[in-house]
């Protein structure tokens, strides 16, 4: 969380995190031309060049998408969420690294502007088996451009949420470009099915785990609470764990804190990427968020100064031995008397 | 104390143990999924483009069925097409030779396969080192016969040393960029897995083929036609086109 704009907030979870990156990408390259020296020594640089930074965008751009979904079903994978858009700017260099030398080598040094020629050399778009699937590669690209840009805070604020995340949804429009992209270019030029498989396999991956943890998402809110009186009804005091939340889904979801003896209602969704704050934790005194750590005062939803983000709050009070919570939210960052527990015992 | 992880907080054991351990199994899975890549991948051609050494040849400039160097070499003849620099023709390098008799000395990248050997004129029309007037070549071609034959239309820049692969979908828009740019079409034949006959392509006065080509380059094609010897190489002059999904064949109907 921050109250200007730097170029990156570095801590040190992100440098170890772009460490890890760095090393990855160097052992794998190392592997993939030393692999290749041995087995096969005619291969020429450009053509290994494009193959090694495709299939290293490919494997990331999975790794990127199966994050999300992998933690929302288990916290324990949160700390590759932490600087999850550094492997997605990572990715695009390498995509972009891919693509620059695919375009000079397939289309540059000839009698047509390069980019023009990606659209103009194979006029085959009517047919699947022909179809010119560098196009869509192109397509992912602009995509992936785009988010790399827009993934630093700067654009998350000025953008504002919504904009921004519809924004970075694009990523499930470029998979599937990349899909296609894959399954009508690079796996056709080998007889063999086994990429063509791998490809497959990585795909129902992906979709499977997106299944799962969107089945779990759904069961929170088709959970219908008990409602009286524009009040729902959360559970009982001694349900709460200390400085966990219990979600209620009517409409918004909301998240209710215990802390020190006393409950305190919030928006569940954080101001920062839109992560599930009923899912972290009573941290220093502030609810923070388990994605990215952005934190919020309990009482008034407010991030503690001198930071400025706000989350709308919620009135709670007990009745029949149960917490309810107001349906209708206060203002962003509106003081609410937390619920003392104390009183009632 | 919680495991509740908080990036900028630094990590706890827990969860410095976890991502360990998801980091090693992303490692692993990606170093085997590279391990099964290159041992699946196609095996690369062993055409050879030499590139950044020149050589110097000398020979008569012919223009049919391709714009080559006929080199005399005892008492036999090679077809040397000339190329240009990237993905174009030898038409701008050669620019005040072409329409006339010369003898040329020139100097460019080789590039060869199969016993087949074409010259990038690299620098242009610096690559033309003397020139001098001669008498008209007789390089008649030969007619082998009335022929049908399948196979893929390609560039032979690139099929015989720039790229590998130089052939199929991947490469069919680079193919298209060079022949769009006044590179020769040949026509690759297959015996069993490998290209191994080649015909360059013509139309029905002999005179290199392009632009009426490209939407059939990288496709399996049939073409029916007279075919030609000349030195080294062979031609095909175009009488007919289809897009075939036949198994590449060579039928002799003459």
């Amino acid at each position: 969380m921050s109250v200007g704009y730097t170029s990156i907030l570095w801590n040190s979870e992100k440098k170890r995190y772009d460490r890890g990156i760095l090393i990855f990408v160097l052992v794998y390259l190392i592997s993939f031309y030393g692999l290749h020296a041995l087995l096969h020594p005619e291969a020429t640089s450009e053509t290994l060049l494009i193959r090694a930074f495709g299939i290293l965008a490919f494997f990331f751009l999975h790794v990127i998408l199966v994050i999300g979904p992998l933690c929302r079903l288990n916290p324990v994978f949160l700390p590759l969420l932490y600087n999850r858009r550094h492997m997605g700017v990572s990715m695009f260099i390498v995509a972009l690294i891919h693509g620059s030398f695919s375009i000079m080598q397939f289309h540059g040094f000839g009698d047509m502007n390069p980019i023009r020629s990606i659209f103009l050399s194979n006029l085959d778009y009517i047919s699947l088996n022909e179809f010119p699937f560098q196009v869509l590669g192109f397509f992912a690209l602009i995509i992936f451009g785009l988010m790399a840009v827009s993934s630093h805070d700067f654009w998350l604020k000025n953008l504002g949420a919504k904009i921004w995340k519809m924004l970075h949804m694009m990523v499930y429009v470029a998979y599937a470009l990349i899909i296609l992209h894959v399954v009508l270019g690079a796996t056709q030029n080998d007889k063999s099915t086994v990429f063509f498989m791998i490809v497959l396999l990585g795909f129902v991956s992906i979709t499977l785990i997106h299944l799962v943890a969107g089945k779990k998402e759904k069961k929170v809110d088709n959970e219908k609470p008990i409602v009286d009186h524009g009040y729902a009804r959360v559970c009982k005091p001694e349900d709460f764990e200390e400085n966990k939340a219990k979600m209620i889904t009517c409409g918004e979801r909301i998240a209710v804190f215990k802390y020190d003896g006393k409950l305190s209602a919030v928006h569940n969704v954080c101001k920062h990427q839109g992560g599930p704050l009923g899912e972290g934790e009573i941290v220093d005194g502030c609810i923070t968020c388990p994605w990215h750590g952005y934190q919020y005062l309990p009482g008034n939803g407010q991030s503690p100064p001198p930071f400025n983000e706000k989350v709308a709050t919620y009135e709670l009070k007990i009745q029949d031995g149960y917490v309810w919570v107001n349906m209708e939210a206060k203002a962003e960052g509106e003081e609410v008397e937390p619920l003392n527990l104390r009183d009632y015992e | 104390m919680s495991d509740f992880y908080i990036g900028w907080s630094g990590p706890s054991d827990t969860s410095r143990k976890s991502s360990s351990k998801f980091y090693y199994s992303f490692l692993g899975l990606m170093l085997l999924l590279v391990v099964l890549f290159v041992w699946l991948e196609r095996p690369f051609s062993n055409s050879i483009f030499a590139y950044g050494e020149q050589i110097e040849l000398e020979g008569y400039l012919i223009e049919n069925p391709v714009i080559a160097l006929r080199i005399k070499k005892g008492d036999e003849y090679e077809i040397l097409p000339l190329l240009g620099l990237g993905k174009m023709g030898p038409h701008a390098a050669l620019e005040g030779h072409l329409g006339g008799n010369y003898h040329l000395k020139v100097r460019g990248t080789l590039i060869s396969h199969k016993g087949k050997r074409f010259l990038e004129l690299t620098d242009g029309k610096a690559s033309i080192l003397a020139s001098k007037n001669s008498g008209e070549m007789d390089h008649e071609p030969t007619l082998i016969g009335s022929m049908k034959i399948t196979g893929e239309i390609m560039d032979p820049k690139c099929f015989f040393g720039v790229m590998k692969p130089g052939y199929g979908k991947v490469h069919r828009s680079c193919a298209i960029r060079c022949l769009s740019g006044q590179i020769p079409p040949v026509l690759a034949i297959k015996n069993g897995e490998d290209f191994e006959e080649f015909y360059f392509l013509t139309d029905m006065e002999g005179k290199m083929l392009k632009e009426d080509l490209l939407s059939y380059v990288g496709k399996t094609i049939t073409i029916s036609g007279n075919a030609f010897e000349i030195d080294s190489w062979k031609s095909i002059s175009l009488e007919s086109l289809e897009v075939s999904v036949a198994m590449p064949e060579v039928t002799n109907c003459g």
